[in-house]
């Protein structure tokens, strides 16, 4: 190759290199103009790769943003539609009490894949309200344990949850499966609500076999429901009632509350 | 003298009877340093609601707390379903006019027992110290 060839040939290149760069930097612009020369349509689609290649890493984005977005030939985005990952599936609370029916939330944008969820030896299925998903757990089902989740999803796959679900569970007739508010602080008297079964009977309370609660402090709304009034300067501590029904006294300690300062 | 220092004593004294038997008005005012919330309407507002088996209802409760307080809510049905059992308000909870409200589902149940109770009751609790207010709704299952 002489000199002057390869001047040329140096020519053609920067030219070259130049169409690229422009047509980077004013791609918007160029992508306006309906181009007829087959010549000039294939540079610009090779510039326009790149856009190509990202739109093959969008379509399998599920770790990233759990978006597909679909783009016209022009680049125009047509479609954004969410992949439902499995993922983010969680439950609201992983802490019930066996003692009641139990009304579990599946929260996530992949809870409409769920097909069954299997607790223990149980497989539930999901009952949808709306936009909610729900499990229905029936009362002593589950005796105290900690429980794997597994999912079995619509196309017959399995995945687990990473949190493992929390039963609580008493044999006694008189029970509590929720305090509200559990935390508490010892600066002045405070009312707590107790939920669950047997208050009706109730006679008299102790905390943690320690503190006698006047009869004036407790009441007892129904069986189901009682509030109870907490006195202020307790110790800090995590307490559970004793509870003396007329048919004798139970120690409720599957379920306390704390007292802090 | 002794006589005059007497009467003077004396008359002191009948003033002073005479005073003491005079009325006092003492006014006080006690100021109320919290006011329990006020459940202000329920929906559906259908008391008893009647329900079929193995279907959720919706419920809202609107109240109004003038301190616009944290309080803490239990919702209790007495035997089948509900989500949430108990949660909190938060004072940001509230709107300008003091108003928040509360959402749960309830599930009837889906076994078609003929001895099932078909009177259910929700009992609905705000606490907000010095009070515990308490509101029951019932439901008929069918």
């Amino acid at each position: 190759m002489n000199k002057k060839n390869l001047i040329i040939w140096s020519i053609i290149f920067d030219i070259f290199i130049i169409i690229f760069i422009v047509l980077y930097f004013y791609k918007d612009e160029v992508k306006q103009i309906k181009i007829e020369n087959n010549f000039f349509s294939w540079v610009i689609n090779s510039t326009f790769l790149w856009e190509k290649i990202e739109n093959i890493e969008e379509k399998f984005p599920i770790s990233k943003n759990d978006n597909i977005v679909i783009k016209n030939s022009s680049g125009e985005i047509i479609k954004k539609e969410n992949i439902p990952s499995i993922d983010n599936i969680k439950l609201n609370n992983y802490n019930f009490n066996s003692n009641i029916n139990n009304l579990i939330e599946i929260t996530g944008s992949g809870k409409n894949l769920v097909k069954y969820v299997n607790i223990g030896w149980v497989s539930l299925t999901p009952i949808n309200e709306s936009d909610k998903t729900f499990l229905t757990i029936a009362k002593n089902t589950f005796n105290s344990w900690d429980y794997f989740i597994i999912l079995q999803l619509e196309n017959n796959e399995i995945a687990t949850l990473n949190e493992k679900i929390k039963f609580t569970f008493s044999n006694d007739k008189v029970n509590i499966a929720n305090i509200t508010p559990n935390r508490i602080k010892n600066d002045k008297d405070t009312f707590i609500v107790l939920q669950w079964n047997g208050f009706a009977k109730i006679i008299s309370m102790q905390l943690s076999n320690n503190i006698i609660l006047k009869t004036t402090s407790f009441d007892i709304i129904n069986d189901n429901v009682m509030s109870v009034k907490i006195p202020k300067d307790l110790e800090i501590w995590n307490y559970y009632f004793n509870i003396m029904t007329v048919d004798g006294i139970t120690e409720v300690k599957n379920n306390t509350f704390y007292i802090t300062n | 003298m002794k006589k005059i220092i007497s009467i003077f004593i004396l008359c002191v004294l009948i003033f002073l009877s005479v005073k003491a038997n005079q009325s006092v008005i003492v006014s006080a005012v006690v100021w109320n340093d919290n006011h329990a919330p006020i459940i202000l309407s329920v929906t559906p507002n259908s008391d008893p609601r009647i329900l079929a088996k193995n279907k959720t209802q919706s419920y809202t409760i609107y109240f109004r707390d003038d301190e616009k307080d944290q309080i803490t809510y239990t919702i209790t049905p007495q035997n089948w379903f509900a989500n949430p059992i108990s949660g909190t308000i938060l004072s940001s909870d509230y709107d300008t006019a003091s108003w928040a409200y509360i959402n749960f589902l309830y599930l009837s149940p889906a076994i078609s027992d003929t001895s099932l109770n078909p009177n259910e009751k929700i009992t609905i609790t705000l606490n907000d110290w010095p009070k515990v207010i308490k509101k029951e709704l019932n439901l008929y299952i069918y």
